[in-house]
């Protein structure tokens, strides 16, 4: 009885630990799915806010309360100021007074956010009329502007000029990974484009 | 006991895996939820832009509509439309709603004149086929009703829009279009110097009708502006007891006495019943349109007292034509020409560069079929024969224009709000 039941017990341990081990990676299983569903929901919650403020400033570009400042208007580069992949600088009544404010979107370098493990992450800068720039740390990874003539040639001589439409490309990760070691395999990224924008202020 | 271990065990992880279970139902929902928010406001936004450019069609194919658009199923949606009038704009207000998201989108329009085109043209290769080329740089809003032809690398400041599309004398032609490019239609009217003369005639212009007839014949009518006066003059005959008698008619006027809405229209035939072009020249004080029926040929400079001030229209049914003649070398011209026919130069193509100089105008241009001035060596780039270009676009003819100068029968977009 006492070998059988040694027996027994070893053999109830092995199980009973292997049975352990499985649920305890079932619970890290699982666990990580609920983290990396809600990193990914963030994400997509952050780039809908995001993108919400690029389309709020974008659609207005050229834009003025104020007739008479619109009517200066004679050629794109009056109200594109300035256009580069990941820098564009414009006009627009921003906040309806009747007068242009000059806003600039652009993104820092990787290197100014390392608060955050995502080593792609960077900040959106929003700066109106050149006053504190308000950065967006919402885990933009990428930001890219590129310009089309009125032919729809792709204008890539950096900064353009006469650029009459433009795509917008906006990424956005997760700022904080389950495994930050491995960011780049497990990382799932959300991506928004908006296919063609043109100046509606300019159609005359 | 270890049965209640297990049932203890299972129990655990049983709920721990539930709220796991809610957590990722959870997270779907929300994320579904964004999903929907974002297309649901996109949606509301694209609606409230189609109700928009569903108005501005009905006001192009009726400029006087003004009813709007009551609550109207669109898209999963509606959208409703109000149409304000503001003197001669309208205030056009779209309001696009779609499941709880609403959506306003305003333009502001404005009937167009041609004079805001720096250039306009209805047919660019009736006399030949005449390229827009390396050299040439054009200034403001450009038309053509034709193709446009280029050739290396023309820029264009303002917007451009042809109606045919652009023509490249070789694939590696580059036109730079920094005001952008559109595909547009714009014909010219064929009303354009008649409501002129309406105007003329109701509004308080002046109008100098000079029908020949068997008693009277009419011969060249001159009109030379001199500062805030005009002096005009026109020989003429008359038959008295069968006998024919030269008689001159002049005046120096105040202009603003002569014509208080600014329109001064020549309708004048000769003996055959052919109209008689107009001769101007002078400084010009305040705001004028010259119109005829007939054509108008450039004497002298036409230039204005005071570009910030004054304005000048030319609109005519034949031919502007810059005379040949010493007074007209390096010639300005300031104002917005409108020509049913074109504008060109007289001889030009037997006149040195050197006697002619070249064309100052000030202003904008709007022809019918495009003109020569000038000869050039395409391979030496140089002048061979007449006037070289300098068209300078007059800014103000975004906005105002010379007084009852013709309109496109089009609105054009003065503000988008979105």
């Amino acid at each position: 009885m006492g070998f059988t039941t040694l027996i027994d017990v070893i053999g109830s341990m092995i199980i009973g630990g292997i049975v352990m081990l499985l649920l305890f990676r079932l619970n890290d299983a699982g666990t990580e799915n609920v983290y990396n569903n809600t990193g990914e929901l963030i994400a997509q919650e952050n780039i809908a806010a995001v993108v919400s403020v690029i389309e709020y400033d974008f659609r207005k570009i050229g834009y003025s309360s104020d007739l008479d400042q619109i009517a200066t208007v004679t050629k794109l580069s009056d109200i594109i100021l300035l256009a580069d992949s990941t820098h564009i600088r414009f006009k627009a009544d921003i906040d309806e007074d009747f007068g242009w404010e000059t806003v600039d979107y652009y993104t820092g370098p990787t290197s100014e956010l390392l608060s955050t493990p995502n080593p792609r992450d960077k900040y959106l800068y929003r700066v109106i009329d050149n006053e504190t720039p308000v950065r967006i740390n919402l885990g933009v990874t990428h930001f890219r502007l590129r310009y089309f003539d009125g032919l729809g040639t792709e204008l890539t001589d950096y900064p353009v000029e006469g650029a009459q439409r433009m795509m917008i490309d906006v990424a956005v990760e997760n700022v904080y990974a389950y495994d930050p070691e491995h960011y780049d395999s497990t990382q799932s990224q959300v991506f928004w484009r908006q296919i063609r924008l043109s100046v509606q202020n300019l159609k005359r | 006991m270890s049965g209640k271990a297990i049932l203890f065990l299972v129990m655990s992880f049983s709920v721990i895996f539930l709220i796991m279970g809610r957590n990722l139902g959870d997270v779907s929902t929300r994320s579904v939820q964004n999903s929907v928010r974002y297309y649901t406001k996109t949606v509301s936004h694209e609606i409230a832009v189609s109700a928009a450019n569903l108005a501005a069609a009905k006001i192009s194919f009726n400029p006087e509509w003004d009813s709007g658009f009551v609550e109207t199923s669109y898209n999963g949606g509606t959208f409703e439309t109000t149409v304000e009038q503001d003197g001669e704009r309208k205030i056009v207000t779209t309001i696009g709603r779609y499941d709880s998201c609403t959506s306003r989108v305003q333009m502001i329009i404005a009937p167009s004149k041609f004079s805001k085109y720096a250039y306009f043209c209805e047919d660019e290769d009736k006399n030949g086929t005449i390229y827009w080329m390396s050299k040439d740089t054009c200034w403001g809003p450009f038309h053509t009703q034709d193709k446009l032809y280029v050739s290396g690398k023309p820029v264009f400041f303002g917007r451009v829009t042809t109606k045919l599309g652009v023509v490249k004398k070789s694939p590696s032609d580059n036109p730079q279009f920094l005001g952008g490019y559109d595909l547009g239609d714009c014909p010219m009217p064929t009303d354009g110097v008649s409501n002129l003369r309406e105007d003329a005639v109701n509004n308080g212009g002046k109008l100098f009708n000079l029908q020949s007839n068997s008693t009277t014949r009419y011969e060249t009518f001159y009109l030379t502006f001199k500062q805030d006066s005009v002096y005009y003059k026109y020989n003429w005959r008359e038959k008295v007891s069968n006998t024919w008698y030269d008689r001159v008619t002049e005046a120096t006027v105040k202009t603003s006495d002569l014509s208080s809405n600014g329109v001064i229209f020549v309708d004048a035939t000769d003996r055959y019943g052919t109209p008689i072009d107009v001769r101007l020249k002078g400084t010009l004080k305040g705001d004028y349109s010259i119109g005829t029926t007939a054509g108008v040929w450039i004497d002298d400079d036409i230039v204005y007292n005071d570009k910030t001030q004054d304005m000048l229209g030319i609109v005519a049914k034949g031919d502007v034509t810059i005379t040949n003649s010493t007074a007209t070398k390096n010639i300005n011209i300031h104002g917005s020409i409108y020509t049913e026919k074109g504008f060109t130069a007289e001889d030009y193509d037997d006149r040195s560069p050197s006697s002619c100089g070249a064309i100052n105008l000030f202003g904008g241009l709007i022809q019918h079929e495009r003109k020569p001035v000038g000869q050039f060596n395409s391979s030496t780039q140089q002048m061979v024969h007449g006037y070289s270009k300098r068209y300078i676009y007059d800014e103000r003819f975004m906005t105002i224009s010379p007084p009852y100068f013709p309109g496109t029968n089009k609105f054009e977009i003065l503000s988008w709000y979105e």
